[in-house]
């Protein structure tokens, strides 16, 4: 009885310690980036997003124009005031070339981020159609 | 003698290894806690920025189509009820018409009298909704997220007071659907 009272154990061996000890300090090394990480993943994506409407605003707005306006337009292109204060840094740029339907406009919008690719989008716009889109509705 | 005095000795700590032990578990518990708790409480804010997201694309989409689909549309808040801030004339006869209540915009078509459909996208409160008419062929929507300067700290940077931060702004051009 009094030998089996001598084996038991009370606490944990220095190297138990150490080994958990390392773990830990592993888990929490590997886990506070990801935090960080995370934080900058949502932000970025809101970016992302905000500069598709961007984008997609100004696509907008050109395919409204009557088709006489359409090229001095896309050369006189800004960025909104709403995208210049949520977008660091915010670039756009305008592209307008004949094709056989019509024209075709592409948009191309960069900002300050992570990964350097910028938002494009490519529309192409028949004359008639302006036209007509241009002239219904009266807010 | 000495033999069994070494056993008795050894069943123990002292008091410095006691308190090592301690203070490193001490230091453990304290960083994996704020950890777990800094993970929680990501997890919730992702859980409601992704909500926001997904209610604003939604809400965006919606109303680029509706404007498509209208003939003409109506921003006077003169002529539209209470709450009401755009209305829009479909070519089949029946109005579509977005309404800002406390914590969402609602969007109601109505035939006549009779209300045909609902929908609603929730932003949480403290947003802000404005809509103009550009030169009659688009109209703009804009919703953002309250901001507010505290008096007592001046130099401080705008802090947005809603719990989904909305950053939502719409160009639709009118009629675009009937033109195609």
């Amino acid at each position: 009885m009094r030998t089996v009272l001598m084996k038991r154990r009370f606490g944990a061996s220095s190297l138990e310690c150490v080994v958990a000890f390392t773990l830990l300090s592993s888990a929490l090394a590997f886990a506070t980036p990801l935090v960080v990480k995370h934080r900058r993943l949502v932000t970025s994506q809101r970016e992302y997003r905000l500069a598709l409407d961007e984008v997609t605003n100004q696509m907008e707005r050109l395919t409204a124009l009557p088709s006489g306006e359409v090229e001095k337009a896309v050369k006189q292109l800004t960025l909104s005031e709403f995208a210049a204060e949520r977008l660091s840094e915010a670039s756009l740029r305008g592209e307008i070339r004949s094709v056989e339907m019509g024209w075709q406009i592409t948009l191309s919008l960069t900002w300050e981020q992570p990964t350097a690719a910028p938002v494009t989008l490519t529309g192409w716009i028949l004359p008639d159609r302006v036209a007509s889109a241009g002239r219904s509705g009266q807010p | 003698m000495k033999s069994t005095r070494s056993k008795w000795y050894r069943r123990g700590v002292s008091l410095v290894e006691l308190l090592v032990v301690m203070s490193a578990a001490t230091v453990i518990l304290t960083l994996s806690t704020g950890l777990i708790h800094r993970i929680m409480h990501a997890q919730s804010k992702a859980r409601v920025l992704a909500d926001g997201e997904r209610t604003t694309l939604r809400l965006g989409d919606r109303f680029r189509r509706d404007v498509h689909q209208a003939t003409h549309v109506t921003v006077d808040k003169s002529q539209l009820a209470d709450g009401s801030f755009l209305r829009l004339h479909l070519a089949d006869g029946s109005t579509l018409e977005y309404r800002r209540e406390a914590t969402t915009i609602r969007r109601v078509q109505r035939d006549g009298s009779s209300t045909i459909a609902q929908d609603e996208f929730s932003f949480g409160e403290g947003f802000e909704v404005e809509v103009n008419g550009e030169n009659g062929r688009v109209v703009v929507l804009s919703i953002t997220s309250r901001r507010l300067r505290t008096n007592d700290a001046v130099d401080q940077p705008e802090r947005i007071t809603n719990a989904i931060p909305v950053d939502l702004q719409v160009v639709a051009a009118i009629g675009q659907r009937g033109a195609k």
